[in-house]
């Protein structure tokens, strides 16, 4: 529709006396607004919902004021339809309330969870070719794990031609100098040739790297973020030749990157990544899983054929290879599949799945609160359409109400979305790719007005329908004379209500088990206090740091002054530390002496190095034997401590210290346990035990190392004290993701927390569209019914009997909702239990408690009909029938 | 329904004091077309910019208003647009009881800011 088609139509919706006055200049001042609000950027987004909702508003406010009994002289047809549906509303108030809040809370949550997850990922990346565009991994055929590849499959592939282009990179983490001398930490990737044509990625100013860049003997050039560009060199023009201070070496800058093309890293900083050979043993080893790759589909060749030819290669490999790659082959990903990840969609998929739901409740609660309105205004379509007024003209009339509610509903619905939509970016944890973009999404709105317009015009139709259909006096007759309201309608209205009360009841235990399950996640025991414990990252560039013993001695160094440091407690280092807090660690295999060497005698363990102390500063307990001390060197005996799920794995019945393994695929060398300690959460603290394993620090050096600390006061004395060790010490190393344990958990379960926080809210609001639902229903029942209990009264029932008889009829149909509901609902938790931390998909304390909540509304809901039923006065009631 | 239809016919104007305190808005737009008659949007840019970008009067809430005020005969609407402007535009200026009105309303907000200076809330203005 065109922008001023639709503000005629919001003028419209005027009284006739506002739009003959006003109407002019109501459209010449929107269609300003409008091409003003373009002029200046604002999103027409913002632009319409203020306008329509603005109007909407208005047409409300206007007509409300008219007097009860306006004169129709000057209306045309339509504008009449919409005076009399107006007045007709406002003379059921419980009835549109219950319908425009519904509709406004169905359509608000349905296109805002839409929105993020169309933002997050249905809206294609900004990449040319998107289609042909693939991550080359590995897999591990038992587990169905993705992971990295090695360089020797990568050769294969780009010598194969398997791609039309094909790129290695690895990631990293370099020292950037600013201006005042003091170095940020920067993600930089180092990318092989073609990295960037594979990745589709362009550079907006200046060049990518070029096959000269490649040779180990070429200048060090450098590629930049778009954000980089604005953030650290103020969007400078010269930034192309401009030097920089990079890991402690002058590097030129030869291309700046266009915005938003740092995939599949969100990185600042690209290098070449460059060997002096490739027949070095390190990048023909078949099990050197240590780089990622990029690749476009080749010409004419599908994702299926090219994952049919990685497969075939990868098999000969596991043939030639068979200790070390047997299971293991190769797939092409493609590249949103990938950009995803694995958890993130499901939950997203989950939420619209659980907003379909609330959808879909909402509807059934127009349908329902139509369908009870019909029957109560089938006597009057009757009498109507015996006194001549034709089908079209009844039809017209409900079609008008209907579209009113609906568009006040999708008018307030609106508004709702765009509140939702903030809410979600404010309290979405910011690894979600994309979320902070999300805007309310138009197609999504005109999607959910569009359903639920369906609904309520459909069922709007019904008493017209049948007030033709049937012999009026029929009509007239069954509905107010004899006896009670028709027994098909009521049926129809309580399967109805069974059918949402079932749906509320999958919601509902959606909303418990995500509930519980990050209680238990926050109570996860992760094996020591995380509360004093801080953690940092540094890393030494190599330029300066040159040899295994400047980086140990400047550790040791480091630790002494820390150690006695205000505020803080006690001080190590580790490569990586737990609770995905940041460092790195490797994936090993190990193998204990005397025992089978086959790859069934293979323990998969987690690797890092350690200094003494450390053990100590993160606060997890020695169980056994010693911790690291200054006499474990370089040069002395290999040893290492483990943790008590190795312990077991390894040497079951036995004591494991003194006993000595080794790392069976690369370093080969047997190291002696001298220390286990408790177990520790160490990806997150949805970990189940793992088996882990920390050597010297001497004996293991790496350029990068977490500063782990635990503080005896406030965490901010013992931050300034590392930031001052450090300081004192080299001033032109960063001190980089400071953070306190407590605040890396927090960040840890913020996704589980969104997805908790947002099924909570559908439920509630499950919780009372299901509740309005039944009261509406009853009502109407109750209602119609009058006549019928008046005589029962008269009867001698008592107010008693009257309650009893109301709820009683309740019953089953509350009842048999919650039954089907429950049953739906474990089969849907089953397939979402993977989300959930510590509780069964069944968990009984989670549906129990679900099914009384919901009975428990059901009776509230029932019990106020039910009471006005059992005050009914016989006398007034025969006499007025 | 002409809306002065829907308004008695009065002889004798009310005083000006009866209808204090304005609205807000209200306010706003007797100020603006104090300074000159206006059109719907030039009111609307007129707030924006003397409310440092703060209010954004929307069609409905705007007319809503101008419906007021006119009702209360505070504003008229213009006979003769501006010439080569565009004839749908409706201008507004402020009759001479608006005027009246506004003044009283300035009066009371004096006085109110007088007593709030004397009390501390904020410091005196100086001429």
């Amino acid at each position: 529709m065109k922008p001023s088609r639709i503000i005629r139509v919001l003028v419209g919706l005027h009284p006739p006396s506002f739009r003959r006055r006003y109407g002019d200049g109501v459209l010449t001042f929107c269609s300003e607004r409008v091409a003003e609000a373009r002029a200046r950027g604002e999103s027409p987004v913002r632009t319409w919902t203020r306008v329509i909702a603005d109007l909407g508003f208005s047409a409300i406010v206007e007509w409300a004021r008219l007097p009860h009994q306006p004169s129709r002289e000057h209306m045309t047809p339509i504008a009449s339809d919409f005076a009399l549906a107006f007045r007709s509303l406002r003379n059921n108030r419980v009835f549109a309330a219950a319908s425009i809040a519904t509709l406004a809370l169905g359509i608000g949550a349905a296109t805002a969870i839409f929105s993020v997850v169309n933002t997050v990922m249905l809206r294609p990346l900004p990449y040319a070719d998107v289609d042909r565009f693939v991550i080359p991994e590995s897999l591990a055929l038992q587990t169905g794990d993705r992971g990295y590849i090695t360089y020797g499959d990568f050769m294969d592939w780009r010598d194969g031609k398997l791609f039309d282009k094909v790129a290695v990179y690895q990631q990293l983490e370099m020292d950037l100098a600013s201006s005042d001398g003091s170095p940020v930490r920067v993600n930089a990737v180092a990318v092989g040739p073609e990295f960037f044509s594979a990745a589709g990625a362009r550079a907006a100013r200046g060049r990518p790297f070029q096959a000269y860049d490649y040779p180990v003997n070429a200048g060090r050039a450098v590629v930049i973020s778009d954000r980089l560009w604005r953030t650290r060199f103020g969007s400078r023009p010269d930034i192309v030749g401009l030097e920089v201070d990079v890991n402690s070496i002058r590097r030129p800058i030869v291309g700046v990157l266009s915005p938003g093309q740092d995939f599949p890293i969100s990185a600042d900083l690209w290098v070449p990544l460059r060997f002096a050979t490739e027949q070095s043993p390190d990048l023909q080893r078949r099990d050197n899983f240590i780089f990622q790759g990029v690749a476009r589909l080749a010409p004419a060749r599908t994702l299926e054929q090219t994952n049919a030819d990685m497969g075939g290669l990868a098999a000969r490999v596991a043939t030639e290879n068979a200790a070390i790659r047997s299971n293991v082959s190769m797939v092409a990903t493609p590249v949103l599949e990938y950009a995803l990840g694995a958890s993130t969609p499901r939950a997203l998929w989950m939420l619209l799945g659980a907003v379909g739901l609330l959808l879909l409740i909402g509807c059934v609660n127009v349908a329902n609160l139509q369908l009870a309105r019909a029957t109560a205004r089938q006597r009057d379509m009757a009498v109507r359409a015996a006194l001549g007024a034709s089908g079209y003209r009844l039809a017209r009339q409900t079609f008008v109400e209907s579209l009113t509610l609906a568009a006040i509903g999708g008018t307030l619905g609106a508004v709702v979305a765009r509140f939702v939509v903030a809410g979600i970016v404010t309290i979405a944890p910011t690894d979600v790719p994309r979320i902070a973009e999300s805007t309310v999404s138009l197609g999504a709105l005109a999607f959910a007005l569009g359903v639920s317009l369906v609904v309520a015009v459909l069922f709007g139709l019904l008493p017209a329908v049948k007030a033709m259909r049937s012999a009026p006096a029929g009509v007239i007759g069954e509905s107010s004379a004899r006896t009670t309201a028709g027994h098909h309608s009521r049926r129809s209205r309580h399967i109805l209500v069974a059918f949402e009360l079932a749906l509320s009841v999958v919601l509902l235990a959606g909303a418990g088990l995500a509930v519980r399950s990050i209680m238990h996640l926050r109570n996860a025991n992760v094996g020591f206090d995380l509360k004093p414990v801080i953690t940092a990252s540094i890393s030494f560039p190599g330029i300066r740091y040159n040899s295994a013993e400047l980086i140990t001695t400047f550790v040791n160094q480091l630790q002494t002054r820390l150690a006695e440091a205000p505020g803080v407690e006690a001080a190590g280092f580790v490569t990586a530390s737990p609770m995905g807090a940041g460092g790195f660690y490797l994936g090993r295999r190990m193998i204990a002496e005397g025992k089978g060497t086959g790859p069934d005698g293979e323990v998969q363990i987690s690797w890092s190095a350690a200094t003494p102390g450390y053990f100590t500063a993160l606060g997890v307990p020695l169980v056994r034997g010693r911790d690291f001390n200054i006499d474990d060197r370089t040069e002395s005996t290999p040893v290492m401590i483990v943790n008590e799920t190795f312990a077991k794995t390894m040497f079951p019945g036995e004591d494991a210290i003194g006993k000595r393994a080794m790392s069976s695929r690369d370093e080969k060398v047997y190291r002696e346990i001298v220390g286990i300690v408790g177990d520790v959460k160490f990806i997150s603290a949805r970990d189940t035990a793992q088996s882990l394993v920390w050597v010297p620090f001497p004996q293991f050096v790496w350029r990068s190392a977490m500063i782990t600390v635990r503080a005896s006061g406030p965490a901010s004395v013992a931050i300034q004290s590392v930031r001052d060790a450090l300081g004192s010490l080299d001033p032109a190393i960063a001190l980089a993701n400071v953070s306190t344990m407590n605040e890396t958990l927090q960040r840890s379960l913020a996704g589980d927390r969104l997805v908790a926080i947002l099924l909570g809210v559908f439920a509630t609001l499950a919780l009372v569209l299901a509740g309005v639902g039944i009261f509406g229903v009853l009502s109407y029942t109750v209602e119609q019914r009058t006549r019928e209990l008046g005589i029962r009264v008269a009867l001698g029932a008592q107010a008693r009997d009257v309650t009893r008889l109301i709820v009683r009829e309740t019953a089953p149909m509350v009842a048999g909702g919650i039954a089907v509901g429950l049953l739906v609902a474990v089969g849907v938790s089953r397939l979402v239990s993977a989300l959930f931390y510590g509780v069964s998909a069944a968990d009984p304390l989670t549906f129990g408690g679900v099914s009384l909540l919901l009975a428990l509304v059901a009776i509230g809901a029932a019990l106020i009909p039910a009471r006005r039923a059992a005050r009914v006065d016989a006398m007034q009631v025969m006499r007025g029938g | 329904m002409h809306p002065a239809a829907m308004t008695p016919s009065r002889t004798n104007p009310p005083r000006p004091e009866a209808l204090l305190p304005l609205r807000a808005l209200d306010t706003l737009i007797l100020t603006m077309l104090a300074g000159g008659d206006r059109h719907g949007y030039g009111i609307r840019q007129d707030v924006y910019d003397h409310s440092g970008g703060s209010i954004e009067l929307e069609a409905g809430s705007l007319y809503r208003n101008i419906r007021r005020l006119e009702e209360r005969e505070l504003i008229k609407a213009g006979d003769d647009p501006a010439a080569g402007d565009d004839p749908r535009r409706i201008y507004y200026s402020l009759t001479a009881f608006g005027r009246r009105v506004l003044a009283a309303e300035m009066h009371r907000l004096r006085n109110l800011v007088r007593l709030a200076e004397a009390r501390r809330i904020i410091a005196p203005a100086r001429a």
